[in-house]
C-alpha cells in the first residue's frame, strides 16, 4: 500500500509500525457533592505533583539542547504559575467540578485569551497549554501515558504512527530505536515539527487515516524525499530504498565536508550557491550548510495549514524577517504558486486540463 | 515604585521561550513586578498572564516594580528584554 503526506524532515527511514492509540479522554462534567470537595482537591494536588515530576524528567532528556530545554522550562513555569493551582482549586471548591473538568475549564479559558492575541507565533503556542493539560488530566484520571522507554527492549527499528504527537512526547523518543514518525494531523510550524527537525528525525504529517490503515508491526518505509509511505512493501521495493538510503547517507556526509569550500568550477568560474526554502524556520540551516543567501523562497506554506488568507501585514512580517536575517545577502521571494498539485481549502480553483503549464 | 519604558525588538514577540527567560529573571526579585501593554497590566512573574498580553515586535511596554529591590529589578529586566532573541 502506498500513502502520501507532508514531509517535515527529509530522508529515508525503515521500521516496524508502532501505533500510539491514546485512550479517549472523557471529561466528567457532572457536579460533585460538597463532601467530595476535599477528595477532588487531593486528587488534583497529587496529579499536579506527578505531572511536575514527569516534566522535570522530560526537561532532563533535553539538557543537550538549549531551545528544547527552555521550552520545557516554560512548561514547568506555567504549571508552577500561582494562578494555575489557585484557580483550579477554586473551580473545584466553588463550582463543584471534578478535578479533570476544573483543569479543562481553566486551560480553555487561557487558550481563549491567547487566541485573541494578534501575533501568530504566540497564538500557535496554545498547543503547549494543551500538551500540559492533557498530561495533567491523564494523571488525574489515571490514564497511563505512553512510556516510550518500554519500547527500547526490542532492538528493532520503530516508526511511530499516531493521530498527533506533542513536543513532550517527541523529546522522549529514544532515537536509537525510533527512526521516524507519521501522524494524521500536525502543522509545519508547530513545536512538534520544529523539534523533529532539530532532532533530524524523518517525519511526515497530514497522512490521512494512517492509524487505521496500519497495524502494529507492519513494515514501513518512509520515502521522506518524495513524500511517500510504503506499508508492507515487497522485497524489491525494500531493497530499492535500502540502496537509496545508503547512497543518501554517504552523499550527505560527503556534501557536509564541502560546505565551507568556495563554489568555483575547474576553469575558475565562481558560482553563487543559494538555499531553496519554504519557511522562516529553514533559515537557521542556511548558514549551517553554507549557502550564501536564499535563491528561492517558496511562499506557499504561509497560505497552507490554515482556513483563510494571510493578511498583507502578516505576509510582510514573514518576508521582512527573512530579509533582515540574511543581512543584505540575496533573498528571492516567489509569490504564491498555487494550482497544479497545491490547493487551498478556502479558495475555489477552476479545474484545468494541464495545470502545470501555469 | 519605579517604572521604565521598553521597546520590544524581539522578532517573534514574547512566545513561550523568551517569556520563560523573562519570568525566571523576574522571580529572582522580591519586589512586585508588572508589565503593562496598552493599559493591560499583568504580573511579570506569571508566564500565563504574560502570554495573554501577546507582546510583539515594536510594542512599547512598561516594566513596573514596587519593593526593596525595585531599581535593580527594573534595570535588569529591561536589560534582559533587550537581549532576548
Amino acid at each position: 500500500m502506498l500513502l502520501n503526506g507532508t514531509i517535515v524532515y527529509n530522508g529515508y527511514s525503515f521500521g516496524k509500525a508502532f501505533i500510539l492509540k491514546e485512550e479517549n479522554i472523557i471529561i466528567n462534567k457532572k457536579n460533585i457533592r460538597k463532601d467530595q470537595i476535599e477528595k477532588e482537591i487531593n486528587n488534583f494536588i497529587n496529579s499536579y505533583k506527578k505531572t511536575l515530576k514527569q516534566l522535570k524528567n522530560i526537561k532532563k532528556l533535553s539538557s543537550d539542547n538549549k531551545d528544547r530545554k527552555l521550552l520545557f522550562d516554560g512548561y514547568i513555569l506555567i504549571l508552577k504559575d500561582k494562578l494555575f493551582k489557585k484557580d483550579i482549586i477554586k473551580l473545584i471548591k466553588n463550582k463543584l467540578l471534578y478535578a479533570d473538568s476544573a483543569v479543562n475549564k481553566f486551560i480553555n479559558k487561557q487558550i481563549k485569551c491567547i487566541k485573541k492575541v494578534n501575533n501568530i507565533y504566540i497564538k500557535e503556542r496554545a498547543n503547549d497549554l494543551i500538551d500540559i493539560s492533557k498530561r495533567l488530566i491523564c494523571n488525574i484520571k489515571n490514564i497511563k501515558l505512553i512510556d516510550f522507554n518500554c519500547l527500547s527492549k526490542d532492538k528493532e527499528n520503530i516508526i511511530i504512527i499516531s493521530k498527533d504527537l506533542s513536543p513532550s512526547q517527541i523529546v522522549q523518543f529514544d532515537l536509537n530505536i525510533i527512526k521516524g514518525f507519521i501522524i494524521e494531523n500536525g502543522s509545519i510550524t508547530s513545536h512538534s515539527s520544529i523539534i523533529s527537525k532539530s532532532l533530524e528525525l524523518v517525519s511526515m504529517i497530514k497522512v490521512n487515516n494512517i492509524t487505521n490503515l496500519v497495524k502494529n508491526n507492519d513494515n514501513i518505509v518512509i520515502d521522506g524525499i518524495k513524500g511517500n509511505i510504503y506499508i508492507n512493501p515487497d522485497n524489491k521495493v525494500f531493497e530499492k530504498f535500502n540502496k537509496k538510503y545508503n547512497k543518501f547517507i554517504i552523499k550527505k556526509k560527503n556534501l557536509l565536508k564541502l560546505r565551507k569550500l568556495p563554489a568555483i568550477t575547474y576553469d575558475g568560474f565562481k558560482i553563487k550557491l543559494f538555499a531553496n526554502i519554504s519557511n522562516n524556520k529553514d533559515i537557521n540551516s542556511i548558514s549551517k550548510y553554507g549557502a550564501e543567501g536564499i535563491g528561492l523562497y517558496r511562499t506557499e506554506f504561509l497560505f497552507m495549514d490554515r482556513n483563510n488568507f494571510p493578511s498583507e501585514d502578516e505576509q510582510f512580517i514573514f518576508y521582512k524577517e527573512a530579509v533582515e536575517y540574511m543581512k543584505g545577502n540575496l533573498v528571492t521571494i516567489r509569490t504564491v504558486d498555487l494550482g497544479g498539485d497545491k490547493f487551498l481549502s478556502y479558495m475555489d480553483f477552476p479545474k484545468e486540463d494541464v495545470p502545470f503549464l501555469g | 515604585m519605579i517604572e521604565k519604558k521598553v521597546l520590544v525588538t524581539l522578532k517573534n514577540g514574547f512566545h513561550i521561550r523568551p517569556a520563560t527567560k523573562l519570568v525566571k529573571k523576574a522571580k529572582k526579585f522580591c519586589s512586585e513586578i508588572s508589565i503593562k501593554l496598552n493599559n493591560k497590566e499583568v504580573d511579570a512573574k506569571s508566564l500565563l498572564q504574560i502570554q495573554t498580553l501577546g507582546i510583539s515586535k515594536n510594542d512599547l511596554i512598561y516594566i513596573k516594580a514596587n519593593g526593596k529591590d525595585e531599581l535593580k529589578a527594573v534595570n535588569e529586566l529591561t536589560k534582559i528584554i533587550n537581549l532576548l532573541e
